[in-house]
């Protein structure tokens, strides 16, 4: 599966470093919303011993907004934000000495992140760049009978990319970043470390308006549609 | 002691009729105004008329899923802005009225007023003015920080929402902002004004929401640098009083900062300082305050980005210190069709270290696009995200999305973004 992945990003590349030359710039200043398919895929028992109780939850996936900005550039630096909020469906079994009982409801996933990049024209149409950022990561769970499954953390990450304008109209991309809080154990809580692969298009529908895609696939894996505002009116 | 008086004040002033409050500030605003503007020739009236429709899926931004509030309903929204300008005055005048309707939640159903005004007159030294408001509105969108794209100042955007949306009711509240601006020189001005905020609530929310009286006088020292820099020193000092709080609450502050003209279009602001706030026998830690403002504006494109970390006084019945980022962007991509984005994001938290109730994290994000028909015919549609994540104080967060469609007739507009 990954290695399908890589090679669509490989060919991805090659198509981007390839493109005809009388493309627009690739921009950097942008607003952008859009719809959010989230895929979280956890799970995690938590054990009160106390009351001799036990609940499983399998956490599995959702949709909600995406917004991101992007303010740029200044000797080749732009600075970004990114703000990711969905309801995920999480489904539980709740087992103690009155017997066992499932339930169904949504928890809220948020992830938030900032920072500044840097990046290098390989032609008048393709870039590609380098960006660190500070991450957040929130699953609020609210309560399942009284265990807490909640998990929230901050750190850093860091990010590659390249982005192409192969048509005057639209734009090609493919990234991977490293998060610090790209995972979670739901048994303990505790946040770990993962690298996502993202590939993207957009296209622009009128001069300073497109409409996006993107797919991006790690252990939090998501897609979005979205349109984008240039802030540039050039 | 001081709320009693002020409580037995209001008692026997009367509570005024909303169409009284309408006809008083309108008639004062007539008198403050300057004789000439009955013969002005740039007296400009023009009315707007809304019509749309309505959902939501969490209206009252409910923690529990299963207790929900979903609205789907007609709204009118009906205002005249009026407009004068010379060489010395400028004046601004819009009454607003939004109706809504909701379809088997009649309870939800409300009327909300507005009255918004500005007033400057310039002297051969001196410009004095005014901005005052009153709302009389539904606690469910009065409590609830909106993103609202036609806002072109940032410094016009309220800082005093509670969050306590999940109760019906009215809320009144008044906000006169006189100021007083004094040329010392070519390069230096020197400039006082105040900010009045009294706000009422039903008696609906006894218990939950309080009356409050929010006082801030605040004067400036501006000198030019150069023709792109101006450092500005600020000095502020405010008491604020509430039905909850045993005492008023007193603040003294001070900021300095500058305004730099980064090209023809585009300006920058940046002010930072602190403010020291004390109740009765209680002296909080004093807070840094500032703000850094852009402000840009392209044949094109209108857009403003503001962060500001303030002390917000709000019917809460305490201050918080508010750390909030306000975006507007409009695009016009072209004659047909404007694009906008919003947010509205801030973090609260109590003035002193201990976890607050109210301690939260608010973000409201807003799309929207506009398709004029003609110059008079428009069709707009929003939409908007909003999470209110209540997380540290009670473990819990809500969010809701709300769609609107409005139709526009808007026979006298100037066409803008």
């Amino acid at each position: 599966m990954l290695n399908s992945f890589a090679k669509f990003v490989a060919a991805l590349l090659l198509i981007a470093a390839s493109s005809v030359t009388m493309a627009q710039d690739v921009r950097y200043s942008w607003f952008e919303i859009g719809f959010l398919g989230q895929d979280v895929d956890r799970a995690g028992t938590l054990t009160d011993t106390v009351i001799n109780q036990t609940v499983d939850v399998a956490a599995k996936n959702g949709n909600g907004i995406k917004f991101r900005g992007s303010v740029g550039t200044w000797h080749n630096m732009f600075a970004f934000v990114e703000f990711d909020s969905s309801d995920i469906d999480v489904d539980a079994v709740v087992t103690n000495s009155l017997g066992s009982f499932s339930a169904r409801d949504q928890f809220d996933f948020t992830r938030v992140s900032g920072g500044v990049g840097v990046r290098w024209p390989l032609s008048h149409k393709t870039d590609i760049y380098g960006a660190v950022s500070y991450d957040s990561t929130n699953l609020d769970f609210g309560s399942f009978a009284g265990e807490d499954f909640d998990a929230s953390d901050k750190d850093i990450g860091a990010r590659i990319g390249i982005r192409s304008m192969i048509r005057d109209k639209l734009e090609l991309r493919a990234s991977a970043r490293y998060s610090k809080v790209g995972d979670v154990d739901l048994n303990t809580g505790a946040m770990d470390g993962d690298t996502l692969f993202g590939v993207g298009v957009g296209y622009e529908l009128i001069r300073g308006l497109s409409i996006t895609g993107d797919f991006e696939s790690g252990k939090f894996s998501s897609w979005t549609i979205g349109f984008r505002l240039d802030l540039d009116e050039d | 002691m001081k709320h009693a008086r002020i409580e037995a004040m209001k008692n026997h002033l009367g509570s005024p009729s909303r169409p009284t409050v309408l006809v008083l500030l309108s008639l004062a605003m007539s008198v403050i105004a300057p004789p000439e503007l009955a013969q002005a020739q740039s007296l400009r009236i023009e009315p707007v008329v809304k019509a749309g429709g309505e959902y939501d899926d969490n209206a009252t931004l409910n923690i529990r899923t299963d207790s929900e509030v979903k609205l789907k309903g007609f709204l009118a929204d009906l205002r005249a802005d009026v407009t004068y300008s010379s060489a010395t005055t400028s004046l601004f005048l819009q009454p607003r009225a939004t109706l809504r309707t909701y379809s088997g939640e009649s309870s939800f159903d409300s009327n909300d007023f507005y009255l918004r005004s500005r007033f400057s007159h310039k002297g051969k030294s001196s410009t004095i003015g005014f901005r005052a408001s009153f709302d009389d509105q539904t606690v469910r969108t009065g409590e609830r920080a909106i993103s609202n794209l036609e806002i072109d100042n940032p410094d016009e955007i309220t800082n005093d929402d509670s969050g306590r949306v999940l109760l019906s009711g009215g809320r009144k509240k008044w906000n006169l902002a006189p100021f007083w601006d004094y040329r010392l020189s070519k390069i230096s001005s020197v400039r006082t004004d105040l900010d009045y905020v009294d706000a009422q609530y039903e008696n609906t929310f006894a218990g939950v929401l309080f009356d409050y009286t929010d006082v801030r006088i605040r004067a400036n020292y501006r000198r030019a640098l150069s023709n792109l820099q101006t450092a500005i020193v600020s000095v502020s000092a405010r008491n604020y009083s509430s039905g909850e709080s045993p005492g008023d609450v007193k603040g003294y502050g001070v900021m300095v900062g500058f305004e730099r003209i980064l090209s023809e279009k585009m300006r920058l602001n940046a002010m930072i300082g602190m403010e020291d706030t004390q109740q009765t026998a209680v002296s909080f830690n004093p807070e840094v305050v500032g703000n850094v403002t852009l402000t840009r504006d392209l044949e094109t494109i209108r857009m403003f980005a503001q962060y500001r970390r303030s002390v917000s006084g709000s019917g809460a019945g305490t201050l918080a210190v508010r750390d909030a980022l306000n975006i507007n962007f409009r695009r016009r991509l072209n004659e047909k069709i404007t694009a906008g984005l919003g947010v509205r994001a801030y973090r609260s938290r109590g003035t002193g270290d201990s976890l607050a109730f109210d301690d939260r994290n608010y973000v409201q994000l807003q799309s929207s696009f506009l398709w004029y028909l003609s110059t008079s015919l428009v069709v707009e549609a929003n939409y908007r995200y909003t999470v209110n994540d209540r997380s540290a104080a009670i473990g819990e967060r809500a969010n809701s999305n709300q769609v609107n469609l409005w139709f526009t007739y808007q026979p006298r507009t100037i066409p803008k973004l």
